[in-house]
């Protein structure tokens, strides 16, 4: 009696861990969720030079934003650079300067300056927990449409 | 709320490294002097060899009689301790942190990969669950710290999921997801999930008694 009740338990036990896997591998199936593109200037941030993007592109109105933060001086986010390449408040601003121009789009790259992704996240997220205003966790900027 | 996410992944993040770390230094330090004045004979017999064929063995799914008694017990164990630790280290958002609070670049899983395992973690904490509900023998060993430490992985990897799809309020997820985590990190050395820790050692102990005293293997 006590051998026929193992082998059901055992049998149970792997059916519900079956059905427990199968359901992870449905997930493989399903087609990826499309995030819509940017379609107007300065609703998002997704410089093409980090795609594919892996997340929802980062939301962020510039003119809104700014007079939200009360941001007048350009050179706060485009900031000016020193000769050798290093942040410089003192130095002409640079906007209309690409940031992927000076910003190795590779994260790896072990050249000089701060990688794209690392820019991006440290003058936004930097700036949100300085001034304990705007968002910090990932969600909040890269929302999905 | 926001203010509590920035104390979260800031200052709070180095108290929970420092007790994980702390404490877990801690714990086998006393375990190892406790055994050292208890059980000396244990740590004379300990043999690196014996240890690590133990380990091998037990490392691997199905090698082992007690992996070969329960399959399904055994495919569950090693998918989601794989697929935890994966997720642990190479996480999209966690290789984002290492990056920029550190500049450390990470190498990170695909979106889509982290996704799937994400899932099959908190699919794998119900099947953990279902057993010790509803099979007696499971059930008969269960003690509250065991609902404990599966709730201590559950709830990290379930916040983690929706905030990553964006399932209800994201910065109440994502800071339920940190709090939870770092509550995790904290227990570790305190709880169950102290196995973590102490595994290598319990394989150690075994293998070399079985080897060393017993003369047969222990698997």
């Amino acid at each position: 009696m006590k051998a026929r009740r193992s082998l059901p338990v055992a049998a149970a036990q792997m059916a519900v861990l079956l059905a427990t896997l199968a359901a992870a591998l449905l997930l493989l199936l399903l087609p990826p969720v499309a995030t819509a593109p940017a379609q107007e200037d300065m609703t998002t941030l997704a410089p093409e030079a980090l795609a594919p993007h892996s997340r929802p592109a980062a939301s962020f109105v510039h003119d809104t934003h700014n007079e939200k933060a009360r941001i007048e001086d350009c050179g706060v986010c485009h900031h000016g650079t020193t000769e050798d390449g290093r942040r410089d408040p003192a130095a002409p601003s640079s906007e209309g300067t690409p940031c992927a121009d000076c910003h190795a789009a590779d994260n790896g790259s072990r050249g000089k300056g701060t990688p794209l992704e690392r820019a991006y996240h440290r003058q936004c997220m930097g700036c949100h927990k300085q001034q304990a205003k705007g968002p910090t966790a990932c969600g909040g900027c890269h929302a999905k449409a | 709320m926001q203010q509590l996410y920035n104390f979260a992944v800031g200052p709070l993040a180095w108290v929970a490294w420092a007790v994980f770390l702390g404490g877990s230094a801690w714990r086998i330090a006393s375990m190892w002097a406790l055994a050292r004045k208890k059980d000396m004979n244990a740590v004379a017999y300990m043999d690196v060899r014996f240890a690590a064929r133990s380990m091998a063995r037990w490392a691997t799914p199905f090698a082992t009689l007690g992996w070969r008694a329960n399959p399904a017990v055994t495919v569950a164990t090693f998918s989601f301790h794989t697929a935890l630790v994966l997720l642990l280290l190479f996480a999209p958002g966690h290789a984002v942190l290492w990056d920029y609070a550190f500049g450390v670049n990470v190498w990170s899983l695909p979106e889509g990969i982290a996704d799937v395992l994400t899932v099959l973690v908190i699919l794998l904490c119900g099947f953990f669950a279902w057993r010790r509900l509803q099979l007696p023998t499971v059930r008969y060993v269960t003690r509250p710290m065991d609902w404990l430490v599966l709730a201590l992985v559950a709830v990290p990897v379930a916040t983690a999921f929706l905030a990553k799809q964006q399932i209800g309020d994201n910065l109440l997820m994502s800071t339920l997801h940190v709090l939870s985590g770092e509550a995790t990190l904290m227990a570790l050395p305190f709880t169950r999930l102290s196995h973590a820790l102490f595994s290598p050692f319990t394989r150690a102990y075994m293998g070399s008694e079985f080897g060393g005293v017993r003369h047969c293997p222990d698997w």
